[in-house]
């Protein structure tokens, strides 16, 4: 009796590791594969516009209507610019990190210039601020504190109709990813 | 011998049971990782960095980058207006007033852990509005007048409606707000 007990047990605290171990550790581990393919394809630290294929592929759960353009960041030798003409119409931007938490994001209305520019910084506890974004009105830029060296930014605009892809596609080239 | 069996068997049941209680958890079959409002379910701490592993668990099981949901409130349902599982043999209509957002898009996906189905769907650009301002879209793996979205073989599969920017007051209230109906039309 105390044998099946013993095995009952086991059985369930087996269980409950492995419900565990992929709940904690699957999420990130995707993210990371994800982010590895993307690397592959765009490189680090430079803007890539994704061709309607490569938006499918990358980010499918965006769901259909959008061009894409994407910038790996690696903050280990440094800030990172990122810097975006906006187009006409909605237009938004994301930083998630290597884990997949979306750290910022801004659209075309909230941004309010015709042009944004970003700098991507390694948290400094030594600035003594709890938000990780900071906007320097004279410069004209938005400073981003990043607690996670490596990432992901993406830009999105609407794809009003399949012929304009490609006016779409150059209005997103002109944004810029680059070691600050 | 014996205790070798036991352990296997102990390591086989155990993983089953492991997996299937994890996939329903992120599935939001149990647990609570999502809040219903009717047949749709939102997950309001979708990318946050306080989101549960549920949460996160839930969208990169589908090879899916969580929407911040200030930006983006993400809607999702896996059942009809009536409770029942959707079924890609069958065909659903998605009817109503949607709500007010600069952007929306509906899109059909295949359920469960994958990755490599392709989302089809419509969005606000391209759909057609009736005399009253409602939409009309049907899903069925067959072409329907109007506006459609072609189901593949999914078996079962979940329709997804994304709002960009929506309106402030929308956001606010969006547990009071009325939200399209996925129904059954015919199986």
């Amino acid at each position: 009796m105390s044998g099946r007990v013993f095995w009952v047990a086991a059985t369930i605290l087996l269980a409950i590791v492995v419900h565990l171990t992929y709940v904690l550790f699957a999420p990130g581990d995707s993210v990371q594969r994800k982010l590895q393919a993307m690397r592959t394809l765009a490189g680090v630290n430079s803007l890539k516009v994704l061709s309607a294929n490569d938006s499918r592929t990358f980010l499918a759960g965006e769901g259909p209507g959008l061009v894409h353009a994407i910038c790996l960041y690696d903050l280990g030798k440094g800030e990172v610019k990122a810097e975006a003409p906006i187009p006409h119409g909605y237009w938004s931007l994301s930083i998630y990190t290597s884990h997949g938490t979306n750290v910022y994001t801004l659209n075309d209305r909230q941004a309010q210039v015709d042009s944004l520019s970003l700098v991507l910084r390694k948290a400094n506890p030594l600035r003594e601020t709890e938000n990780p974004v900071g906007v320097d009105s004279t410069l004209e830029k938005i400073f981003i504190d990043l607690t996670e060296p490596t990432g992901l930014i993406v830009m999105r605009a609407v794809l009003p109709d399949e012929p304009a892809r490609r006016r779409v596609e150059e209005e997103l080239a002109r944004a810029r990813c680059e070691p600050a | 011998m014996r205790g070798s069996l036991k352990f296997a068997l102990s390591a086989l049941a155990a993983g089953t049971v492991g997996l299937a209680s994890v996939t329903a958890a992120i599935d939001g079959s149990i647990g609570g990782i999502s809040e219903s409002l009717g047949q749709w379910r939102i997950g309001p701490l979708a990318g946050a960095a306080g989101a549960d592993p549920y949460t996160r668990a839930h969208f990169t099981a589908q090879d899916r980058l969580p929407p911040n949901s200030f930006e983006v409130q993400e809607y999702e349902t896996a059942v009809d207006s009536d409770g029942r599982s959707l079924d890609s043999s069958c065909t659903y209509r998605l009817a109503g007033h949607m709500p007010p957002t600069r952007w929306w898009s509906v899109w059909a996906m295949a359920s469960g852990l994958n990755p490599d189905q392709q989302p089809v769907g419509v969005t606000s650009n391209d759909v057609v509005y009736d005399a009253e301002g409602q939409v009309l879209i049907a899903f069925s793996p067959t072409p329907l007048t109007g506006q459609w979205i072609r189901l593949s073989d999914y078996g079962g599969f979940s329709v997804i409606m994304r709002l960009y920017n929506p309106a402030v007051n929308f956001r606010r209230n969006a547990k009071q707000e009325p939200l399209p109906v996925l129904a059954r039309v015919s199986c």
